[in-house]
């Protein structure tokens, strides 16, 4: 079978196995470092598959990922949180992806993007739960969130490039665009 | 390279600071020495409410929680980040698909979870079973509108030649959780039965509860439920009205006396298309008497409370007591009492609708 033959809406079957692996590895990445509380490589993932395989296939791959979340965890408000808080991200990256070429601006975004989650989190429950409810659950998470913006920004700034370029080796070898 | 580890000791150093911000003006501390607090732990539904005094030097509740996990029959989750998850007390198991423990901090919702809340010496706790339902209900979007309600309640108790008014602001969303929250106020005693917050005693008066009970007008129509099925809206006006039930067992003579009556008797399940009539002949005095003597025709099964008669089973229809009840018309017009309040008038009509509260 060619790979290149067109299937769905314009997409190529090796984009379709593409999304699915490179969703299956944020779904592993999150699993294999959930012991340590808001040290994430899924922002760091999300913003290497934008440089390297652009903006809409890295979408796909957000909402796979998402799905498979509830699959995982259950049906909850924080799940459909992650249908906008990983898109959000990922425009982002597609946004400053021309502007920035260093790595420290990409680490900048991530660590950014780490510390206001909580705040984000607290925002989208307090449609659900109320201002009071969504308040108490930004402060009582403030640590966790430095935390995470912190993690996320020695993340980026040690592995962004690293990955990025063995990304974009592989895919130069085996994806036919 | 070396701008890279200046900039990751740089984050760290952020953390250290960030995180030292945090501990000084956020976060919960603790109160060192003994303290004597005390916790409540309701489970309506299982009528569990007990209450307990600890004597503790700990200085948060989820510590004093954990220490005293065997008389509190305590089961929880410890989450990282969250800290401890109540999943059970008492021996009620929580199912956290519906329903939780909701924290109440000296009559406040509590902001943080058992582990953030630091003790203090006098505080008193409460731990509710609610539903998740609720909390959607209570602080879901509507939080601004049920914030600053403001409603007056007015208990006239004509025999006792009194009639006060309260004005008060409110954030509960029903009568009953108001009426607790102020029974120092209205000098109300109260107690909680199978029908929700049935009232005692009120402004210092004690209602004897087999002659007379205390009659809730809404914005001055009869309400349809009790004091714990009133959700407030701003602007209402509650009245609670001390009337008399004609006396109960009242002089069998009377009744002996008194001449044979026909009333015609309607039972409506609208759940169950249910809408039978009867034609009674009888001799007694209230409605309850009458029903009591025609249990079979009606299939009934009922049982007696502090109010008088309770249908729990009509026609075959179970009544589920949380969410309906029989509304009583006599000849169109709501009844002012329960079935064992209503005398029995020749001609009378008399129906009983299943309403949801």
């Amino acid at each position: 079978m060619n790979s290149n033959v067109e299937t769905f809406n314009g997409m190529k079957v090796q984009d379709l196995v593409l999304i699915s692996i490179l969703s299956a590895s944020l779904t592993a990445g999150k699993l294999a470092l959930s012991f340590v509380p808001n040290v994430e490589v899924v922002s760091l993932l999300f913003m290497v598959y934008v440089v390297a395989l652009g903006v809409k296939r890295t979408l796909l791959i957000s909402v796979i990922f998402s799905t498979t979340e509830i699959f995982l965890y259950g049906f909850s408000t924080w799940v459909l949180g992650y249908y906008l808080i990983w898109p959000i991200l990922i425009l982002a990256t597609g946004f400053i992806q021309g502007k920035i070429k260093s790595e420290y601006g990409f680490a900048m975004i991530s660590g950014v993007f780490g510390l206001s989650f909580g705040f984000f989190f607290a925002v989208f429950e307090s449609f659900f739960y109320g201002i009071a409810y969504g308040m108490a659950y930004w402060a009582r998470g403030i640590p966790l969130d430095i935390l995470h913006g912190a993690s996320n920004y020695i993340l980026a700034i040690i592995l962004f490039n690293p990955l990025a370029k063995i990304f974009r080796s592989q895919l130069k070898q085996y994806y036919i665009r | 390279m070396n701008k890279k580890i200046l900039s990751i000791i740089g984050v760290i150093a952020a953390v250290v600071i960030l995180g030292a911000l945090y501990n000084t003006y956020l976060a919960p501390t603790g109160v060192d020495g003994e303290k004597e607090v005390s916790l409540q732990v309701i489970v309506d539904k299982e009528e569990i409410n007990e209450e307990f005094t600890f004597q503790t030097e700990h200085e948060f509740l989820g510590e004093l929680l954990e220490e005293e996990q065997g008389a509190l029959e305590l089961n929880y989750d410890e989450h990282s980040g969250l800290g401890m998850m109540i999943t059970g007390m008492l021996g009620y198991e929580v199912d956290s698909s519906s329903e939780y423990f909701h924290i109440l901090v000296n009559g406040e919702d509590a902001e943080y979870g058992v582990s953030g809340i630091a003790l203090k010496d006098g505080d008193e706790y409460v731990l509710e079973l609610r539903s998740l339902s609720d909390y959607d209900g209570t602080d879901n979007g509507e939080a601004d509108e049920t914030e600053g309600k403001q409603v007056s309640l007015r208990v006239t108790l004509e025999k006792e030649d009194m009639d006060e008014e309260f004005t008060f602001q409110t954030e509960f969303e029903f009568l009953s959780e108001l009426i607790e929250e102020e029974a120092e106020t209205l000098e109300a005693e109260y107690e909680m039965t199978d029908f929700g917050l049935s009232i005692t005693e009120i402004l210092g008066y004690e209602i004897d509860e087999s002659t007379e009970y205390l009659h809730l007008l809404v914005n001055g129509e009869d309400a349809e439920t009790g004091v714990s099925g009133i959700e407030m809206m701003d602007g209402d006006e509650y009245v609670l009205d001390l009337r008399s039930f004609a006396p109960m067992n009242d002089e069998e003579e009377e009744g002996e006396a008194s001449d044979v009556k026909e009333v015609t008797f309607i039972v409506t399940i609208d759940t169950e298309d249910i809408a039978e009539e009867f034609t009674f002949q009888t001799e007694q005095e209230y409605v309850s008497e009458m029903v009591e003597d025609e249990a079979e025709t009606l299939e009934l099964e009922y049982e007696m409370t502090d109010f008088g008669m309770s249908i729990t089973e009509i026609l075959g229809y179970e009544m589920d007591s949380s969410g309906e009840y029989l509304h009583i018309l006599v000849n169109g017009e709501d009844a002012e009492t329960g079935l064992s309040g209503i005398e029995i008038k020749d001609g009378d009509v008399y129906e009983l609708q299943r309403r949801d509260f």
